[in-house]
């Protein structure tokens, strides 16, 4: 039996699936390609997670199933953390599929810093779902579904869900028994052909875009690995905006970033605070600049960003993420 | 006769495992081989093979050559999809009860194709189903198993699955059970698109006739022994003992051709039997430091005749039976089953006096037969009708 076994050279310890989406802003997430191995291999996505994974990862067994230790687990797989790399690089060897490490936010360290930019619940579009199914294709989730502020599927206009339609029940991204289209706790189908209704125009308009701006991201930093965004452009780029399209006159620049008041608009310019996701997106909204250009540094107006009045800019300045260097 | 005190031989260790690695390409095999080589790359409807013959013929070899074959064949794509396994080969271990072991079955194949977590299978249609404690209890029930191997089959993308000793499926309490048997290996055919190869003894042939379903779908590949009686079947014997004897690494080579017929007779005209006593013999010859095989050596390591007179007769039944089963059925009989109209007039009349001459006749003198009258115009005054 030895020699028949070295007829056949050593193969891939999990199936080689191949990854979906890999190079545009559909790319699969990479909780989705786990769910999709664990359904292949006829087992759990826990059983997987901690009786392979987490052993060849961190040379030990998993001893306890703490929603503690999994909910990390969910912020590791997607999110852009220095251990996702090890996850990613660890699926690449079990699979020998080169582009694992597409699949998550890691190319985004210096923009996606926190576990807030990651939402803690999955979601997904209920239409992209039953769209799928209908077409006979893969059921995939998307990574952009784990982003906080992608909240609109831009394919069919619809907000995204977050509970089962059946029990109402939520999950993480690494449930022990998460499927993909499917309620892990009931098992219900989470496709609906039916759209859900958008809300009042501007509201809708605005996450939209903002939906939009993240699958760009998403799109544009997953090929750039070796390029990671550089964390100096967008301070560089509201200088040049305020040269180029204010006079450079910081004056006009604290008026149009009017609902920013805890710090000093010079701090920005200066570099001395490194602000997150959140407050970027205000600025970009602000300046309507195009949220690409933060990044690389590049000035570049956003023709299509929906207008807003000051309140609704006030209103939607929610966690203002500003750290001191 | 005692043992000369002679000068080391030349065979070595490595002499020997070479001897013992050496296969030889005899006609029958290489038959055999051919045509299961050109149902796997072109497996058309089938989704069975069934390769018989009796033991010691071959099967295993002719399986591992294929094996190596197919490999070989698929080297480029191998490298191209890291998770692509062309063939894989699975011994069925006989039943400790008497009875087959499924469970036993798909974890070994499991292990034969390196699948990880076999512990921790579940079937994923019944995992909503199930609640959590009864889900923990059920894993790696046979079902979960079952639905693992076909999803590993399917994934890698399996050829062919070659399964040795495969008469252990037909190790069931009854006939009905024997049909559940095949239901389940040409459902995971079926679910995991992969060929499935039975290669076992003719306790496989009942497989074959069992559902029609299942033959026709299914291809048999005879490799049986070399006959005797058959000039042909008896060179190519021949052919391969001479080869046999020019590999064994002796100082002295032996003249095994002219002892051929003892060593027919107590290997059956079986290859694979004649080859495992030559390994026998030149272990012998090496650890007794002999120049070459004597005929005493031959002797001591040949089966005993009680052993060779069981072959033969099991050789010689079901060699019957597989003529029977294989050409059980004439022209005549297959176009009668299908409806041809003629058939019916001729052959209920010969039917029915080969029945009569058989019966004790129960009708009292003057009562008329209860039987059909003739129909029809009878065959020979009907014009011959064109294929």
């Amino acid at each position: 039996m030895a020699a028949l076994e070295a007829t056949i050279p050593p193969r891939s310890r999990l199936f080689s699936l191949r990854p979906i989406g890999i190079g545009t802003s559909r790319v699969e997430s990479i909780t989705s390609y786990v769910a999709r191995l664990a359904e292949a291999h006829c087992v759990t996505v826990g059983d997987l997670v901690d009786y392979l994974l987490v052993p060849l990862k961190s040379g030990r067994i998993c001893r306890s199933h703490s929603y503690g230790r999994r909910s990390h687990l969910d912020v590791w797989i997607n999110a852009a953390c220095p251990n996702v790399d090890g996850y990613s690089r660890l699926l690449e060897r079990l699979t020998r599929q080169e582009d694992i490490h597409r699949m998550t936010l890691y190319p985004l360290t210096s923009l996606m810093q926190g576990h807030n930019v990651l939402r803690w619940r999955r979601s997904w579009c209920p239409v992209c779902l039953a769209q799928l199914n209908r077409d006979g294709s893969v059921l995939y989730e998307p990574l952009v579904w784990s982003v906080e502020f992608y909240t609109i599927c831009t394919v069919h206009k619809c907000w995204l869900r977050e509970t089962c339609p059946r029990c109402g029940g939520f999950s993480g991204p690494t449930d022990t028994n998460l499927r993909v289209g499917f309620c892990p706790k009931c098992g219900a189908w989470l496709g609906d052909a039916d759209r859900s209704t958008p809300s009042e125009k501007a509201d809708f308009e605005w996450w939209l875009w903002l939906s939009r701006a993240m699958e760009t991201l998403v799109a544009t930093f997953q090929l750039k690995e070796s390029q990671a965004p550089d964390r100096d452009a967008k301070y560089r780029l509201i200088r040049a905006y305020t040269d180029m399209y204010l006079e450079g006159d910081r004056v006009k620049l604290v008026e149009k970033m009017h609902c920013i008041r805890t710090y000093d608009t010079s701090d920005i310019l200066s570099g001395e605070f490194n602000f997150g996701p959140d407050l970027w997106l205000v600025i970009c909204r602000l300046l309507q600049l195009s949220p690409l250009s933060f990044f690389t540094g590049t000035v570049e107006l956003d023709k299509e960003m929906p207008r807003c009045t000051a309140e609704q800019d006030r209103q939607r300045t929610c966690r203002r993420w500003c750290t001191q260097k | 006769m005692t043992t000369q005190n002679v000068e080391p031989t030349k065979a070595t260790e490595s002499g020997l495992a070479e001897f013992k690695g050496f296969t030889v390409g005899h006609k029958h095999l290489i038959e055999a081989r051919n045509k299961l080589l050109s149902v796997v790359r072109e497996p058309g409807d089938a989704s069975l093979v069934i390769i018989f013959g009796p033991s010691g013929v071959g099967k295993t070899t002719m399986l591992k050559s294929v094996m190596k074959n197919v490999a070989v064949h698929e080297e480029q794509r191998m490298k191209d999809d890291p998770g692509y396994v062309p063939i894989t080969y699975i011994e069925n271990p006989s039943p400790e009860r008497g009875v087959f072991d499924w469970k036993d079955f798909y974890i070994r194949s499991l292990q034969s194709l390196d699948e990880p977590l076999i512990d921790f299978k579940i079937d994923p249609h019944e995992q909503f189903e199930l609640r959590k404690r009864e889900l923990s209890r059920k894993r790696s029930e046979i079902s979960a198993l079952r639905r693992s191997l076909e999803n590993a089959l399917y994934y890698r993308h399996v050829q062919a699955t070659l399964i040795d000793e495969a008469q252990h499926f037909a190790k069931v309490a009854s006939s009905k059970r024997m049909i559940d048997q095949l239901d389940a290996l040409k459902s995971i055919a079926n679910h995991s698109r992969s060929l499935l190869v039975l290669a076992g003894t003719y306790e496989l042939l009942p497989f074959t006739t069992s559902s029609g379903q299942l033959s026709r779908r299914s291809i048999l590949i005879h490799l049986p022994r070399y006959r005797v009686d058959v000039e042909e079947e008896r060179d190519a014997f021949l052919r391969a003992l001479l080869a046999f004897q020019q590999k064994l690494p002796l100082p002295e080579q032996p003249d095994l051709l002219r002892r051929w017929d003892y060593l027919y007779t107590y290997s059956a005209g079986c290859v694979g039997i004649l080859k495992n006593w030559l390994n026998r013999a030149l272990e012998a010859a090496v650890y007794e430091g002999r120049p070459t095989v004597t005929d005493a050596v031959l002797r001591r390591t040949a089966m005993s005749r009680a052993q060779c007179m069981k072959l033969a007769e099991e050789i010689h039944e079901n060699e019957r039976l597989a003529r029977n089963m294989m050409e059980a059925r004439n022209d005549e009989d297959l176009k009668r089953m299908l409806g041809f109209p003629d058939m019916d007039v001729v052959q209920d009349d010969q039917h029915q006096q080969q029945s009569q001459s058989h019966r004790k006749s129960s009708r009292k003198p003057g009562q008329r037969k209860t039987t059909r009258d003739p129909i029809g115009v009878p065959n020979s005054l009907r014009p011959a009708e064109s294929m």
